[in-house]
């Protein structure tokens, strides 16, 4: 396995995700991204804070 | 929109430069590396990608720090504010709570316009009586209770005086706050009522001065204190006009000369920058006969900096040492660990692993060109590069380059105007 192919995979999904495109690669899973909304939060010692909005990559393996 | 496995495997083949059959073959044989070796402890890791790891049975992803970051960088640097005071559920408090909130605005405003109305009802009414006289010029304006006043005015004729005193007091009474206004009302008042009897040519000007002292005397005092008030400010605003002209005219000669060593500056960097512009741009071609047409941009938008002065002073002024630092550095090594990343100066080939402001996106490379040469021109490091989306060619102009996510975004904030406003922060590579 070359390095080369392992970072142009690494890129590609980077690429694909970030660009809120979804990723389905059979007999791996699924990269895609989801947009979390900002919300409050309230923390054990009964502080609430706004915590604000995020993007992030998450990966559903593929089942089988 | 879905990347499938063959389409995929195109990109794949497109970036590595193998065939759709080697990239493919290439692609089951990392498949199944990854199952094999996520079962392991450590997990299958791709640098700066992630690691693929088993657990309970079930293959997991964990992005690396900086796919995350890379990923969120629209939202890079927010940061959770502590909200105080805020309840459990704030949706459902405000919902309701701010639609009521404004009805009771709306209703207190409505109170207030309908005491204006009141207030300037009082004053037509004067105005009729004071003007009556000139039976045909009821002003247009007024309403029905003119109508009614102005049969009142015929029969009484003549006995306008008694009229005017008549009326007088309801007008001393009706304005109690204003206190002594009301006699001034009736010296002044009268005063032009009477010269539109000997010439009723000019009764319609003179109603109207009524009208306008009539609105006028109330808010009289108010008037002179505001014009005080005005008077003040204006002579303030004079002075701080005053004070920033001195001020730009103090600040704008240092920056034309720090725009001038930059130039300089830039103009030894745009040398250096044509042997690694080819790289950064995909080789493209006519990179000769661009050039010559942009020298004479170039000396065009020499004229430009200064002008910017107020916007372009700030940013050099926060960037001057980084690019204090540059110019040294340029004529040695660049060694200074600082000096790689920043916003200004020249671009330096081992922070390309970093990240870059970018600020324009054009399909016209001329005009891409043009941008790029006027940017470097006002002391950025620019970078120029081509992006194929969705099948067609974009030039990007990038500004800076940044260590992190974090810091491109903090730097993009303070850009100025035009630029801050719109731009979007990309890898470099």
């Amino acid at each position: 396995m070359k390095k080369e192919f392992l970072d142009a995979f690494a890129d590609i999904v980077r690429d694909q995700v970030a660009r809120k495109n979804e990723i389905q690669i059979r007999g791996l899973g699924t990269f895609k991204q989801i947009h979390l909304k900002q919300r409050q939060q309230q923390h054990a010692n009964g502080q609430v804070v706004m915590v604000p909005p995020r993007d992030v990559i998450t990966f559903i393996p593929d089942k089988g | 929109m879905k990347i499938n496995r063959e389409q995929l495997v195109e990109l794949l083949a497109q970036k590595t430069g193998m065939s759709t059959e080697q990239a493919e073959e290439q692609l089951v044989e990392l498949i199944s590396r990854i199952h094999k070796v996520a079962e392991q402890e450590e997990g299958f890791e791709i640098e700066k990608f992630g690691r693929f790891l088993t657990k309970e049975g079930e293959l997991t992803f964990e992005p690396s720090e900086e796919l995350r970051t890379e990923i969120n960088n629209k939202y890079a640097g927010m940061k959770p504010i502590e909200l105080i005071g805020a309840y459990e559920e704030p949706e459902e408090m405000t919902g309701p709570a701010t639609p009521s909130a404004e009805k009771e605005e709306d209703e207190v405003d409505d109170r207030k316009t309908a005491e204006e109305y009141q207030e300037s009802e009082v004053w037509p009414e004067d105005e009729d009586i004071w003007g009556w006289e000139d039976e045909e010029q009821s002003p247009e304006s007024t309403a029905e209770e003119e109508s009614d006043s102005e049969p009142d005015a015929e029969i009484q004729g003549e006995e306008e005086p008694a009229a005017d005193e008549t009326t007088g007091d309801p007008g001393q009474q009706k304005p109690k706050e204003s206190g002594k206004e009301p006699m001034l009302d009736e010296r002044e008042e009268p005063r032009e009522v009477k010269k539109p009897v000997p010439v009723p040519e000019e009764k319609p000007e003179s109603t109207k001065k009524v009208t306008a002292n009539g609105a006028g005397e109330q808010k009289k005092s108010d008037e002179t204190a505001s014009f005080v008030m005005i008077a003040a400010a204006s002579v303030i605003f004079v002075a701080i006009a005053v004070w920033l002209v001195y001020n730009m005219a103090g600040t704008s000669e240092p920056d034309s000369s720090r725009n001038m060593s930059n130039d300089s500056g830039v103009a030894a960097v745009t040398q250096q920058n044509g042997s690694v512009e080819p790289e950064t741009e995909n080789g493209s071609a006519g990179e000769g006969n661009d050039r010559e047409p942009d020298a004479g941009s170039e000396t065009a938008s020499r004229q430009e900096p200064p002008q910017d002065s107020p916007e372009a002073g700030q940013e050099s002024e926060h960037s001057e040492p980084e690019t204090a630092n540059e110019v040294a550095s340029d004529d040695g090594d660049d060694s200074a660990a600082s000096s790689v990343y920043g916003l200004t100066g020249k671009l330096n080939k081992k922070a390309n692993d970093g990240y870059t402001i970018v600020v324009h996106s054009m399909q016209n490379q001329k005009n891409a060109r043009e941008i790029y040469h006027n940017m470097r021109q006002e002391g950025y490091r620019t970078i120029l590069v081509s992006a194929i989306v969705n099948g067609e060619k974009y030039w990007r102009i990038g500004l800076g380059q940044f260590k992190t996510i974090a810091d491109a975004q903090e730097t993009a904030q303070k850009l100025p105007g035009s630029l801050s406003n719109n731009f979007f922060i990309k890898r470099i590579r």
